[in-house]
Order: structure tokens, then C-alpha cells, then sequence
């Protein structure tokens, strides 16, 4: 099976679908949690043109699959309150300044890249680059790793990230596997 | 026996020579890869596989008209509710990837142990199957 790269952007609206057939909701948006810059989960809304918000979370933990045609889950039981998402409730990174720990501002971040398929992560950020970003005005898309930190004010990734910086998603797999490597000889 | 065939066969029950029905889905328990049973039209919906005479070629037999129930509660349930219709119904892996459209279910005469699933014509290991539901068949990737 093919582990593919999306945009987290791109899942808004993805049935979410029991293991025993049933979709019992949609996702609406993504929660990222402070710190490490994790996925913490999935805000939700109700199956349809006029589904509402939902006031339960999809939690990462509980999530089966993050697929091409539906995001799967074990069973209906799978929601949690959103206090339950991560102790701060989670934060939505879009629109934070991308940060190296040299104390460069590389952009505005604009979407997360995660990687599908039965394991599931947050592989990258797309961003809105500085001026300073040499980019033809493109949006650029950075891998990261456990490593990355986060607060409510700014996403710090370790410098060396500049060399993995792509502008499209068909190269930014290799990227990310090069980022991580270089990341394992590091430690 | 072939769920697309099953579909719209009389049930006759053999000792009053009456038909008491006719097939309309068949009745899944996914859990335990097996047809459990015939939804069949009426106010006692489900015949259970254990209560099948034989599976004719043009008619599905029974011995006697108590040889259909109501529903238990579970899979048989969850079938009469929600009028679940395997056939047609979206095919899901369980890794989130749509395969198609359930056009076939093949399964043991004698058990009911599902053999295999037609999807979009690709045939799938029936032992792949994990759920269904109002949604979608689910199976594993």
C-alpha cells in the first residue's frame, strides 16, 4: 500500500467511517497540539450540505486510517470532548511564523502535510514564504520531525531544514525521508 | 450461493406448497465472515441460514411458514433496520481508499461463510471483511 502526502486542507469534508460501515460525521478541521508540533486530532461536523459543527473531537489516537475516500475509525465510540484533545484544548498552527532555531523567520504557515494510509503523521508545513525566501512567490513545504516545537506564538524547526525545503507535494516524500535521516545521524 | 442470484427467488414453504416470500438481501455477520440469514419481505423478516431447506434453482425452500423470524438483536437487527442491501453498496478498505461498488457476494451453501466479494469485477477474499454498514462494506486493505 501506498502511503500518500496530503494537505491537511484538502481533507475538510472527508467522511469519517466506522470499521462497521456507518459515517458519523465529517472533519472540519485540524488541532494541532503545542510543544511538538503533533497532530492532537480533528474537529468535526455533521454528514451533509447543512451538517453544523459538532462540539466532539475526533482524538489522532482513536483515528484507524486517514485514506484517499473517508478517514476510518474503530467504532462510534471514537469522539472525545475537546478538552480531552491535548491539555491546552490544542491550537490550530495556521497562520504562525514558521521559526529556524538560527533565528530566521522562514514564512507564515498556511497548511499541514500528513502522510496517509493505516499510520498516519504530520510529516510538514506549507508556507507562505518570507521575502527573504528565495521562492518566485510560491509556497514552499518544509518537512518536519518529532523535533519541531510549537506555542501559541511561533512553530521552531532546526535550521538544517532549509535544505529539504520542496514547492510541490510529488517531491516532497523524499524530502521528509531526507530531513529524518539527517535528523537520526544528528542525535 | 450467489447473493445477486438469491435476489427475488421465492421462498416456498414445502409442506403447504405456498410461497411464504421472496428473497431481498441477504443478512451479514460481518464479524463472523458469515451469511447468517435471508432478509425476506413481510412482517417476519428474516429466515435464518440454519432454517434453509435447500437452495434451489428457482426456489429457496423451507418446512413450514415458522421457518421465518423476527430479527435478533445484532447483525440480523441492524439488517432489517437499516435495510442493508449489501449489493450495490460502496466498498471501503479499511485503510480509507474506496475499491467500488459491491456488485456480487459469494458464500458457502452449507455455512455461510463468505468465499468471495465482486468489486467493480475484481474479485476480494471474503475473509477480508470487516464490517457493513449504512455507509459502506468495510475490508481489510
Amino acid at each position: 500500500m501506498n502511503d500518500v502526502l496530503v494537505r491537511a486542507g484538502d481533507l475538510i469534508g472527508r467522511p469519517v467511517v466506522t470499521l462497521g460501515g456507518d459515517r458519523v460525521g465529517e472533519l472540519k478541521d485540524v488541532v494541532l497540539g503545542l510543544g511538538r508540533g503533533v497532530l492532537v486530532g480533528f474537529t468535526l461536523r455533521n454528514p451533509g450540505f447543512l451538517g453544523g459543527p459538532r462540539r466532539e473531537t475526533l482524538p489522532w489516537p482513536s483515528v484507524h486510517a486517514v485514506g484517499a475516500d473517508a478517514v476510518m475509525v474503530a467504532g462510534p465510540d471514537a469522539f472525545a470532548e475537546p478538552q480531552d484533545l491535548a491539555p491546552d484544548g490544542g491550537h490550530e498552527t495556521v497562520d504562525l511564523p514558521l521559526v529556524t532555531d538560527d533565528g530566521q523567520t522562514l514564512g507564515r504557515i498556511v497548511d499541514v502535510v500528513l502522510e496517509t494510509g493505516t499510520r498516519a503523521q504530520v510529516v510538514g508545513f506549507e508556507i507562505e514564504p518570507s521575502p527573504s525566501l528565495p521562492s518566485n512567490g510560491h509556497r514552499l513545504l518544509l518537512p518536519i520531525d518529532a523535533m519541531a516545537a510549537a506555542s501559541e506564538q511561533a512553530v521552531v524547526v532546526p535550521a538544517s531544514v532549509r535544505h529539504f525545503v520542496r514547492d510541490d507535494l510529488s517531491g516532497f516524500g523524499a524530502a521528509v525521508a531526507g530531513f529524518r535521516a539527517m535528523s537520526e545521524d544528528a542525535r | 450461493m450467489r447473493a445477486r442470484e438469491l435476489k427475488g427467488r421465492p421462498v416456498l414453504d414445502v409442506v403447504e406448497a405456498r410461497q411464504v416470500g421472496k428473497v431481498e438481501a441477504v443478512v451479514l455477520d460481518p464479524e463472523a465472515g458469515r451469511v447468517v440469514g435471508l432478509m425476506v419481505k413481510g412482517d417476519r423478516p428474516v429466515l435464518p441460514v440454519d432454517a434453509v431447506k435447500a437452495l434451489g434453482p428457482d426456489a429457496v425452500t423451507v418446512e413450514g411458514a415458522d421457518a421465518l423470524r423476527l430479527p435478533q438483536p445484532g447483525p440480523e437487527q441492524r439488517a432489517v433496520d437499516g435495510s442493508l442491501d449489501p449489493l450495490g453498496r460502496l466498498v471501503l478498505a479499511d485503510d480509507g481508499t474506496a475499491l467500488g461498488t459491491l456488485d456480487d457476494l459469494e458464500a458457502d451453501d452449507l455455512d455461510g461463510t463468505v468465499r468471495t466479494l465482486t468489486v467493480d469485477g475484481q474479485a476480494i477474499e471474503g475473509d477480508r471483511l470487516v464490517g457493513i454498514g449504512s455507509y459502506a462494506v468495510v475490508v481489510r486493505a
